[in-house]
C-alpha cells in the first residue's frame, strides 16, 4: 500500500513544516516537545506513535496551529508554516483558527464532541455555511466531503443513530469541508471497533493517495495502521527518535519495546526470521505469506502441538437459553443460547451491533427477553432487579467514568460498606482490593485525577468489593494505550490467580485480550451464536470470522493462510508461530531457524 | 345533627388540623406520585424527544410549528378562562391527527395534568382575600403555613391559570414530539434568531438524548454497585414511595457528578471545533437547507387564521375577553 504517484488536485511541493525548538507546560520542568523538525508533504500518510505522555498529542495540536494561541502552553519556541508550493508561506500559529483550519484540519479522538449538529449533512455544511460561501458551493462541498469519506448514504441520518466509525468519518468529512490540504488526526480510532478502525484508515489512505491530501495520524494501533503508512515517527520524551518508511522504522523492534510501544506482530516475526524475510519486513499478512511461501514450507505446520487441553465439565454459572430480544422492531438476539461454566473465562466477539452487549445486558437484567430464559448462578435473571443481581454478578461498563461517583479512591472502594449494599459471601476489605488493583498509594486521589487505565482498574476494584461470583467486562481495553492495557492485563491475571473460582464474560474486540485470557470464544453474528469453541480453533476459521466482522490477530490470520484450507487450530502469538515454524522449517529442510 | 366523624374533622381543632395537614401536604404529593407511577426517573428520556411518524403534523413546515405555541399562548392570554378551555379543546386536534404512542400519551398526561392540578390547588390556598368564602378554614394551629384556608375564589382563579398552562403545554409538546431537533434549529435560525442562540439550541437538542442516555447508564452503573432505583411495585404505600423518594434524593449527587463531568469535558473541544469551522466569523451565513411549502402548511395556516379571527371577534365583542 505504498504511495502511488504524485498527489492530485494540489500543487506539487505544497507542504506543512514544523520547526519546534521547545515547548513546555507551566510548572513542568522537562519540555513536552524539543528539537522537532518535521515536514509533511501533501499525498503522504504519516503515522506518529509513542508511549503515553511522550508529546504526540501536543505535536498534533501544534501542527494544526492550535498552540500557542488557542491552547496555552508555558513556553513556546517554534514555527509551524504552510508552504503552498507556489512560493507563499503562511505562519499557522498567528492565523485566526478558522483560517488555519483551511490549511490544516484537525480531528480529535472522540467524535462525540466534534459533532455539533443533529444531522449529518447539517454537520458537514456548518463550516461552509459559516464562511458565507454561495449555496451551490456549500452543497458541492457537502457532497464532495461525504463522498471522500464514503458517507454519502448517511447524509440525512441523525448523528445519534451512527456507529462510532461512522461518526468519526463524519467528523473527518466536516473537517474536509473547510478544504484543508492537510489533515491531522489525534488517535481517531481509539474508541472504534476493528471494522470502524479499518473504515477510517481506508478513508485516510484514499484521501492521501487519491485526493492528494497530506495526513498526519497519531495512532497506537500499529498492527492496523502500518500497512497504510508512508512514514512512521516514534516520539519519545518529546523528541522524534525514528522517522522512516514503515519497513525500516519498526526495525529493530527492541527500540520500540524499550520505549514502551508494541511493534506490529508481523514486523516482530519478520525480524525474528531474517533468513526467511531477508531485508524485507512484512506489514500485512499477504506480504508475510509471500516471504514464507518462498521457503518451501509444508502445509502442515504441526498444529497438533497447540491442542488445547480438553475442558473439564463445570457447573453452569451463566446461561442464555434460546433468548430473543427485540428493541422496537429490531431483532437484537434471535434464539441465542450460551453457557458459561463456573470459573470459566469466555469471550464474546462479533461486529458492532451483532448482539454481544445485549447478551451481557440480558444476563445482568438490563433488558427483558421477548422469549427464552437467562440464568445466573442457578437462579433465573429477573429483569430490572439489578441491585439483587449485582450481589452475584459485576458489570464493568465500557466507559468506566460512569461508574465512579465518590471523592476519592478510598471512598470508591468503601462505597459498598458505607452504603450497606448487599454483597456476596465474604467481601474483601477495601485495603485488600486497593493492593490488588495497584492503587494502595493513591487512596486519597480523586478518581478524575487518575489516568484512564487507573480509573479502569479502580472501577474493577469497586466491583470486586462486592465479592461477586462472576464478572462481565464490556470492552475493558477500548481507548487504553499499550502501557495501560498491559497494566489491566496484569490486574486481570492477578484477579484470576487470587480468585480462582471467578467466572468472567469478556465482551471485546481486542484479540490480544481474547488470546491471553479466554478459555472459550463465542462468536456472535446477527443476534445468533455463529461459533463456540477455543480461541485457537476460532481464529483458524478466518472465513467465518470475516463474515462475522471479526479480525483475528495478524499472526493467527497468517498461520491460517500458511496452513491453507482448514488448519483446525492456529498460533495466537508470535512466539507460538515461531516455535511451529522452527519445527516445520527443520522438517522441510529450509535454511532458517526461529529466533 | 353532625356525624361524630364530621364533628371531629370539621369542628374540633385536632380534626381540623389533620384535614389542613392533608390539604397542605398530601395534595402536592399527587404530582410526584403520578410521576413515579407513570413516568419514573427512567422514563425521563422520553419526555422531550422527537417521535418519528409520518403524519400531516410531522410534515408541517418547522417554522409554523415553532410559531404555533407562541400564537396559542398569546390567544390564551387574550381570552377568558372559559374560552381558553375551548382553545385547549382545539389544541387537542393536532394530537388526534398525530396519534402518539401510549407511552407518550401517558407521559403527556402526567406532565400536563399534574402541574395544572397543582396550580389549581396552590391558587385555592393562596389566592384568597379576607372576603372570600372559604370551603375549609384553617384552624389557628396552621397559622404558620401563611393562608387562612381553601377558598372557592382561589380555586376558580387556579382554574384560569391552569387553562393557560394546559393550552401552552399542549401546543409546545406538539412541536417537541413532532419536529426533528435539526428542524427546530433550522426554524429558529430562519426566524432571525442570532447565530449564538441557534448554536446553543443546536448543541442542546443534539446532546439532550445523549444526556438522558448517559443518565440511564450512570443509574445502571450505580445499581450494579448496589444502589436501588427500582420503582416501588406498591407505589400507593407511603413507606415504599417514601423510601424510593429518599433513595432518589440521596442519589442525586452521585448521579450528577459523572453526568456533569462527562458533559463538561467535551465543551472545550466543542468550542475549538466551532471556532475552527468559522462560527460567528461573518454576520450572515449561507443556508444549506431549503424547505418546500406544502398543502399541509397552507391548511395549517388557514386553520390558524380562522382561530385568530375567532379570537379577535370574541375580544372585539367583549365575549371572550380576559
Amino acid at each position: 500500500m505504498d504511495a502511488e504517484g504524485p498527489p492530485r488536485g494540489l500543487p506539487g511541493g505544497a507542504r506543512l513544516r514544523a520547526a519546534i525548538r521547545e515547548v513546555g507546560y507551566e510548572g513542568v520542568a522537562a519540555p513536552v516537545l524539543a528539537g522537532i523538525d518535521l515536514t509533511v508533504p501533501t499525498g503522504e500518510l504519516v503515522v506518529v506513535a509513542g508511549p503515553s505522555g511522550s508529546g504526540k498529542s501536543t505535536l498534533a495540536l501544534a501542527l494544526a496551529g492550535l498552540i500557542p494561541q488557542r491552547i496555552g502552553v508555558g513556553h513556546w519556541d517554534g514555527d509551524v508554516v504552510w508552504e503552498d508550493g507556489a512560493g507563499d508561506v503562511t505562519d499557522l500559529t498567528s492565523l485566526p483558527l478558522h483560517e488555519a483550519a483551511q490549511r490544516v484540519g484537525i480531528v480529535f479522538q472522540n467524535p462525540e464532541f466534534q459533532l455539533i449538529q443533529y444531522q449529518v449533512d447539517a454537520e458537514v455544511a456548518f463550516g461552509p455555511e459559516n464562511l458565507a460561501l454561495p449555496r451551490q458551493e456549500v452543497v458541492a462541498r457537502v457532497a464532495d466531503s461525504l463522498a471522500k469519506v464514503g458517507a454519502t448514504s448517511l447524509a440525512g441520518s441523525a448523528i445519534s443513530s451512527l456507529s462510532g466509525g461512522q461518526k468519526q468519518r463524519v467528523a473527518i468529512a466536516a473537517a474536509l469541508a473547510m478544504s484543508p490540504p492537510v489533515l491531522v488526526l489525534d488517535e481517531p480510532t481509539s474508541d472504534l471497533d476493528p471494522v470502524g478502525t479499518d473504515d477510517v484508515l481506508r478513508v485516510l489512505h484514499r484521501l492521501c493517495h487519491e485526493e492528494g491530501h497530506g495526513v498526519v495520524v497519531v495512532e497506537h494501533k500499529l498492527d492496523e495502521v502500518a500497512p497504510y503508512a508512508d512514514r512512521v515517527l516514534l516520539v519519545v520524551d518529546g523528541r522524534i527518535v525514528v522517522d522512516d518508511h514503515p519497513r525500516a522504522a519498526f526495525v529493530p523492534t527492541a527500540r520500540w519495546r524499550a520505549a514502551g510501544v508494541r511493534p506490529p506482530e508481523l514486523v516482530a516475526l519478520s525480524e525474528a526470521l531474517p533468513g526467511t524475510f531477508g531485508a524485507e519486513v512484512a506489514l500485512c499478512v499477504e506480504e508475510a505469506l509471500v516471504c514464507l511461501d518462498g521457503c518451501g514450507l509444508p502445509g502442515d505446520l504441526g498444529t497438533e502441538e497447540l491442542d488445547d487441553p480438553p475442558g473439564q465439565p463445570r457447573a453452569e454459572a451463566l446461561g442464555l437459553d434460546r433468548v430473543s430480544v427485540r428493541f422496537g422492531g429490531k431483532v437484537a438476539l434471535e434464539e441465542a443460547s450460551v453457557e458459561v461454566g463456573e470459573g470459566e473465562w469466555v469471550a464474546l466477539i462479533g461486529a458492532n451491533g451483532s448482539g454481544k452487549t445485549t447478551m451481557g445486558a440480558t444476563l445482568m437484567g438490563f433488558v427483558q427477553p421477548a422469549s427464552g430464559h437467562a440464568r445466573c448462578f442457578g437462579r433465573p435473571v429477573a429483569f430490572g432487579k439489578i441491585p439483587e443481581q449485582a450481589t452475584r454478578l459485576g458489570y464493568l461498563f465500557q466507559n468506566v467514568d460512569d461508574m465512579l461517583f465518590c471523592e476519592s479512591v478510598d471512598a470508591e472502594l468503601d462505597f459498598t460498606r458505607r452504603n450497606r449494599v448487599p454483597t456476596g459471601a465474604a467481601p474483601p476489605e477495601p485495603s485488600e482490593v486497593a493492593e490488588l488493583i495497584g492503587l494502595e498509594d493513591r487512596l486519597l486521589a480523586h478518581p478524575y485525577a487518575l489516568s484512564g487505565g487507573e480509573r479502569q482498574r479502580l472501577a474493577l476494584g469497586a466491583l470486586l468489593t462486592r465479592a461477586p461470583q462472576g464478572l462481565i467486562l464490556d470492552e475493558p481495553t477500548t481507548g487504553l494505550d499499550e502501557a495501560h492495557a498491559a497494566a489491566l492485563f496484569e490486574l486481570l491475571a492477578r484477579v484470576r490467580t487470587s480468585l480462582g473460582s471467578l467466572t468472567c464474560l469478556l465482551i471485546t474486540h481486542d484479540m490480544r485480550l481474547v488470546a491471553r485470557f479466554a478459555d472459550r470464544v463465542v462468536v456472535v453474528e446477527g443476534g445468533r451464536v455463529a461459533l463456540d469453541t477455543t480461541p485457537r480453533k476460532a481464529f483458524a476459521q478466518v472465513g467465518l470470522l470475516e463474515r462475522c466482522g471479526v479480525r483475528p490477530p495478524p499472526i493467527a490470520a497468517l498461520h491460517a493462510a500458511l496452513a491453507g484450507g482448514d488448519p483446525g487450530e492456529v498460533a495466537i502469538s508470535v512466539e507460538e508461530l515461531l516455535a511451529l515454524l522452527g519445527a516445520s522449517i527443520a522438517v522441510g529442510g529450509a535454511h532458517v531457524a526461529s529466533d | 345533627m353532625w356525624h361524630p366523624i364530621d364533628q371531629f374533622l370539621f369542628h374540633r381543632i385536632v380534626g381540623e388540623t389533620i384535614v389542613a395537614y392533608a390539604i397542605s401536604f398530601l395534595v402536592p404529593l399527587i404530582g410526584p406520585a403520578l410521576f413515579i407511577r407513570f413516568v419514573g426517573i427512567k422514563g425521563l428520556r422520553n419526555v422531550l424527544s422527537y417521535e418519528a411518524r409520518d403524519t400531516p403534523i410531522h410534515r408541517l413546515d418547522p417554522r409554523l410549528k415553532l410559531l404555533y405555541p407562541v400564537f396559542i399562548g398569546v390567544c390564551s392570554v387574550l381570552l377568558s378562562w372559559q374560552w381558553t378551555y375551548v382553545l385547549f379543546g382545539l389544541t387537542l386536534v393536532p394530537w388526534v391527527l398525530l396519534r402518539p404512542s401510549m407511552v407518550r400519551v401517558r407521559i403527556l398526561t402526567v406532565i400536563v395534568v399534574a402541574p395544572a392540578l397543582l396550580s389549581i390547588w396552590s391558587q385555592g390556598l393562596y389566592a384568597t382575600t379576607p372576603h372570600d368564602k372559604l370551603i375549609f378554614a384553617y384552624p389557628v394551629t396552621m397559622f404558620w403555613v401563611g393562608t387562612v384556608g381553601l377558598s372557592r375564589a382561589g380555586l376558580v382563579y387556579g382554574a384560569h391559570q391552569a387553562a393557560r398552562l394546559l393550552v401552552t403545554s399542549s401546543a409546545a409538546l406538539v412541536l417537541v414530539f413532532t419536529t426533528q431537533p435539526s428542524d427546530v434549529v433550522w426554524a429558529t435560525t430562519r426566524l432571525l434568531a442570532p447565530q449564538r442562540i441557534g448554536l446553543a439550541i443546536s448543541v442542546g437538542v443534539r446532546f439532550l438524548p445523549s444526556l438522558f442516555e448517559r443518565l440511564n447508564t450512570v443509574m445502571r452503573a450505580a445499581e450494579v454497585r448496589g444502589y436501588d432505583f427500582t420503582t416501588p411495585e406498591k407505589w400507593w404505600r407511603p413507606r415504599q414511595t417514601y423510601g424510593y423518594a429518599r433513595r432518589m434524593v440521596r442519589a442525586l449527587p452521585l448521579l450528577t457528578v459523572p453526568v456533569l463531568v462527562g458533559s463538561l469535558r467535551g465543551c472545550g473541544q466543542m468550542a475549538l471545533v466551532a471556532d475552527s469551522r468559522a462560527f460567528n466569523v461573518h454576520r450572515t451565513r449561507t443556508t444549506y437547507r431549503v424547505v418546500q411549502w406544502r398543502t399541509e402548511d397552507k391548511v395549517a395556516l388557514a386553520a390558524a387564521a380562522l382561530v385568530g379571527a375567532g379570537v379577535a371577534f370574541l375580544v372585539a365583542t367583549g365575549h371572550g375577553r380576559f
